[in-house]
């Protein structure tokens, strides 16, 4: 097959040396499956990213005859966050995250770091976790996530205090509704495009929230539920108050690899809208004990 | 050690690039002075030496598990010749102790033509197995090219790969070198980015040498006597120098040794004291800017028209900033002395030292008399206790201003008691004004170099006002959320000269308006910028500016029948450089000072009614200021702060301080006004 890595192969140029990695076709139940055994903590079923999607030449005795490895699925890769806080009376959220890497997501976070030790990697974790977040805060993985398994997910375990995140508006207290959301902010700030738009492998990320309230505090309101339904790309947001706590899930998924520049300005606005969804905000009414800076 | 932006002043010797390694160890070496004695032996084919084996099971010095590697063991062996000619040893073994490490077993070496390497080998030894050697001819060289900043360039880099390191796996190894040095100096820098066992320095000396000695960063050691002229100092268990965002350079934090070297005679040709160091460095630059008749005509030319001599000298700096391109071509002693200005001018490009000294000369033309300084251009290398030395990186120039020069754009000045009103200016910043000093040059301790002599002597530093960010914005909300409206920037100082830096290849509109989308982007969700203009892009003696207009969707929140609107619409000025697990080590460095300043201003819909309204901020501390208030005012919400940051530097014992000031910033810029329907 020819990876997708470096350049998108053609057949028309008949350049074998674009053919530059091999896999193997197995029949299993009357189905051809796709694997590379070499290729470390790659799961079962899937192949490396760069060789998903992609043109091959299938060896026969007839000389051959192209195929096209599949493309996965965004629920196959997917990024879980869940967190369960509880506001402190200075305002920061403060509790414990579990972050889930599953499929692609976790392959290559294990390809990238199997020449590092325990120490670097840790760092690591608690980088991407700090990365999530758009603001600054203390993070301490707590767990010895598995680096070396290619089926069972990569499981992180975090306690976690994001400093000052609860914001004082007189007698009420704010707090945005999305809170790993920082990689969605960043990115497509410009409204020109010169290039195509290209991803790795579809993705899903998915973030299960969960907040208490301190001992008098109420909730005075929530935002309306985000459904931003692309096809190709979704975004949900749903806020629901539970006794005592709000309950916030998110969910953002990605199901292209290659967006012409002339469809950018629609990419754009897509993530414009998760911004703005993840920037509304969740009222608390403090009473008494209220928020403070 | 070499600024690539700047850099034109040579490095004094042959130069071991470590300072980006990282080592580690305690202990061992009471046996290796003697084991040393013997060295150097040797190898047999491929075995690496006694003095490397006699490491491998000692133990290591305090460290971290965070710790890549160790230095087990370093050593200068420095023999001086009656000729002056110097000999060098150097000896260095690592324990490789986390995958990071392994970076260790790329050693280089920047020479130059004055240098003769005779000798380089290095060895692993791993865990198990039998050694790995990498001799003379499986090193390569590299030369110094144009990605480096200099066009010709007599230096080269010898570069060597140890196999095998792995680890624990220890790696060494052995480079002797010859050296015919400008100066009779040299420097030991013992401490690392890696804890070290042991650092030894040895010195020879011919009959009748003597020498003096200066500690850095590091209380005095004494010598040891090791025979007839020949001393030695060993340091053991010397702590790592981790590196810290924000944190002062290294030569302001590591420990290092000053070694002159003072043949019979008392002539010492190394520098002890600044005034020496001057002298030195005026003696290379005597007859450099006298000015040719070409250069005579030019100046005339360029200052026919100008009605004061503040208005010539500054048509002369552009003239530097503009038509002469920085060039770096470094032979021989040219890292440290001018080409004549008549070449420089003729062949329009120069290096720093060069545009500073075809300026004096255009300058001496109509009068003015000015003087080389040389600098290191990150500050702190330098301080008033630092001894005299190749520190500086850079070249600038201190123009001595007539009484008649009264312009109130000439900030970056002080009185000198002898010289009288000096100005610094930069010929190779071509972004920053005549007048003005960027931001790591302001307070920095530098070289003024005068006829036979010199003193070490700290620039001025400009005021908050000199720098900063000043965004004034005419806002509309709308019922549904939708925030429209004006926005105008000024930016001075170095606030301006980066973003300048930024559109300096631009060229086109949609480019330009970039860095404001960037911005605008990290501070709200939807918004379609409608209208941008860039102002005095190419005036550098005039504020930078953007002006623009946008429209953003759904800025202000619906929240049940309230509306919540954050009046610190754009622009952020928290930061989480202390945001760190570890306690802080090092004080905190600015590049400079500045006064950074919003005031906003949003018109709320009809129909609304201000609620509440967050607190007014208040912070006073001695490094920085922060001051925020928003108030309504009839039917608009106003919005102001003023943030500055006064002293360049925060001690440790006021990081906590610093933490605090950044969260109180973030929680301010987080803070939200609630609307509310007005019949309510």
């Amino acid at each position: 097959v020819a990876t997708r890595d470096d350049y998108f192969f053609q057949q028309s140029r008949m350049n074998s040396d674009e053919l530059n990695s091999s896999i193997a076709i197995v029949k299993v139940d009357g189905k051809d499956m796709y694997f590379n055994p070499g290729a470390a903590f790659v799961p079962f079923g899937l192949l490396p990213w760069k060789e998903t999607g992609v043109n091959g030449l299938k060896l026969n005795k007839d000389g051959g005859a192209w195929i096209e490895t599949p493309l996965p699925l965004s629920a196959d890769s997917q990024i879980t966050r869940k967190a369960d806080f509880k506001i402190t009376d200075e305002g920061a959220l403060e509790g414990k995250v579990t972050v889930t890497y599953t499929g692609l997501e976790a392959c290559t976070r294990r390809q990238e770091w199997r020449n590092q030790d325990a120490e670097a990697r840790k760092k690591y974790l608690e980088e991407v976790l700090k990365d999530y977040v758009p603001a600054s805060m203390d993070v301490d993985l707590k767990n010895h996530p598995d680096w070396e398994s290619s089926e069972k997910p990569l499981v992180a375990e975090y306690e976690v205090k994001i400093p000052g995140w609860v914001s004082s508006a007189g007698r009420r207290a704010l707090m945005p509704a999305g809170i790993f959301c920082s990689t969605e902010k960043r990115i497509f700030t410009h409204t020109n495009r010169v290039n195509p738009v290209y991803f790795q492998f579809p993705f899903r990320k998915t973030d299960d929230v969960t907040v208490e309230l301190p001992a008098g505090w109420k909730i005075g309101s929530v935002p309306k539920p985000e459904d931003q339904d692309a096809k190709a790309a979704e975004y949900t947001l749903t806020v629901e108050e539970k006794p005592g706590a709000v309950h916030v899930t998110r969910v953002l998924r990605f199901d292209m690899l290659l967006l012409q520049k002339e469809l950018y300005p629609s990419l754009r606005n897509f993530f414009l809208v998760v911004k703005s969804g993840d920037e509304k905000q969740i009222v608390f009414e403090p009473g008494a004990a209220a928020a403070n800076n | 050690m070499r600024n690539k932006s700047f850099s034109n002043l040579a490095p004094p010797r042959p130069i071991i690039n470590f300072f980006f390694q990282l080592p580690a160890a305690a202990g061992v070496f009471l046996l290796l002075p003697l084991l040393l004695a013997l060295a150097p032996r040797p190898a047999f084919a491929g075995d690496a030496p006694a003095w490397m084996h006699a490491l491998t099971s000692a133990p290591l010095p305090p460290h971290d598990e965070k710790t890549d590697a160790v230095l087990l063991y370093s050593e200068e062996i420095l023999i001086v010749q009656p000729n002056g000619k110097l000999k060098e040893i150097d000896r260095s073994a690592y324990k490789i102790l986390r995958p990071n490490g392994r970076r260790y077993g790329k050693v280089s070496l920047t020479f130059d033509s004055e240098t003769r390497i005779t000798n380089i080998h290095g060895w692993c030894i791993p865990a198990q197995g039998k050694d790995f050697e990498v001799r003379d001819k499986d090193v390569t060289e590299q030369g110094y090219g144009v990605e480096d900043g200099f066009l010709v360039t007599g230096y080269s880099t010898k570069v060597m790969n140890i196999p095998a390191s792995e680890p624990g796996n220890v790696i060494g190894y052995e480079i002797e070198h010859e050296d015919r040095p400008y100066v009779l100096q040299d420097s030991w820098y013992f401490q690392r980015n890696v804890p070290v066992s042991e650092a030894r320095y040895t010195l020879q000396l011919p009959p009748s040498w003597e020498y003096k000695i200066v500690w850095v960063n590091h209380p005095e050691v004494p010598a040891a006597s090791q025979g007839v002229n020949q001393w030695h100092w060993v340091i053991q268990n010397i702590p790592e120098i981790k590196h810290e965002e924000s944190m002062p350079p290294w030569t302001g934090v590591a420990g290092f040794m000053i070694v002159n070297l003072i043949p019979p005679g008392g002539n010492s040709r190394g520098f002890l004291s600044w005034s020496e160091m001057g002298a030195w460095e005026d003696q290379l630059i005597q007859n450099r800017a006298n000015p040719s008749l070409e250069i005579k005509q030019k100046v005339a030319e360029l200052t026919a028209n100008q009605p004061s001599s503040a208005a010539k000298m500054r048509a002369l700096a552009e003239f530097l900033q503009k038509d002469i391109r920085y060039v770096g071509i470094e032979l021989g002693i040219g890292g440290w002395q001018p080409h004549p200005a008549k070449d420089v001018f003729t062949s329009r490009y120069g290096d720093c030292k060069d545009k500073a000294t075809l300026l004096a000369a255009m300058l001496s033309e109509v009068g003015i008399e000015s003087h080389l300084v040389i600098i290191n251009t990150e500050r702190g290398n330098v301080t008033p206790s630092t001894p005299p030395h190749l520190v500086f990186d850079h070249a600038i120039l201190a123009v001595k201003l007539p009484d008649s020069a009264a312009d109130p754009s000439f900030v970056a000045t002080l009185q000198h008691p002898k010289l009288g009103r000096l100005l610094f200016f930069d010929p190779t910043d071509e972004l920053t004004p005549f007048g003005e000093l960027r931001g790591p040059l302001q307070a920095n301790y530098a070289l003024l170099v005068t006829p036979g002599g010199g003193e070490l002597m700290q620039l001025p530093q400009l005021s908050t006002s000199a720098s900063g960010t000043t965004r004034v914005a005419k806002l509309t909300l709308d019922p549904r959320g939708t925030l429209s409206g004006s926005v105008h920037e000024t930016r001075v100082g170095d606030s301006a000269r980066y973003q300048r830096m930024t559109l300096r290849f631009v060229e086109k509109d949609s480019d330009r308006i970039k860095p404001i989308e960037t911005m605008m982007a990290r501070s709200m969700g939807t918004f379609q910028i409608t209208k941008a203009t860039v102002i005095n892009q190419k005036q550098n003696s005039l504020p930078f500016g953007y002006d623009w207009s946008f429209v953003a969707l759904d800025y202000g929140k619906n929240a049940g029948d309230l509306l919540l609107v954050r009046p610190r619409v754009i622009g952020s000025l928290a930061s989480g450089v202390l945001e760190t697990k570890e306690p802080r080590k090092y004080p905190v460095e600015f590049e400079g000072p500045r006064r950074d300043v919003d005031n906003f201003e949003i018109k709320i819909p009809p129909g609304f009614v201000v609620d509440e309204l967050p607190p007014p901020i208040d912070v006073e501390y001695s490094f920085g200021s922060y001051h925020s208030k928003t108030e309504a005012v009839g039917d608009t919400i106003r919005y102001t702060r003023t943030a500055e940051i006064k002293e360049l530097s925060v001690p440790v014992s006021k990081a906590d301080d610093l933490k605090k000031f950044y969260r109180i910033i973030a929680t301010d810029e987080r803070n939200t006004a609630v609307l509310k329907p007005a019949s309510n």
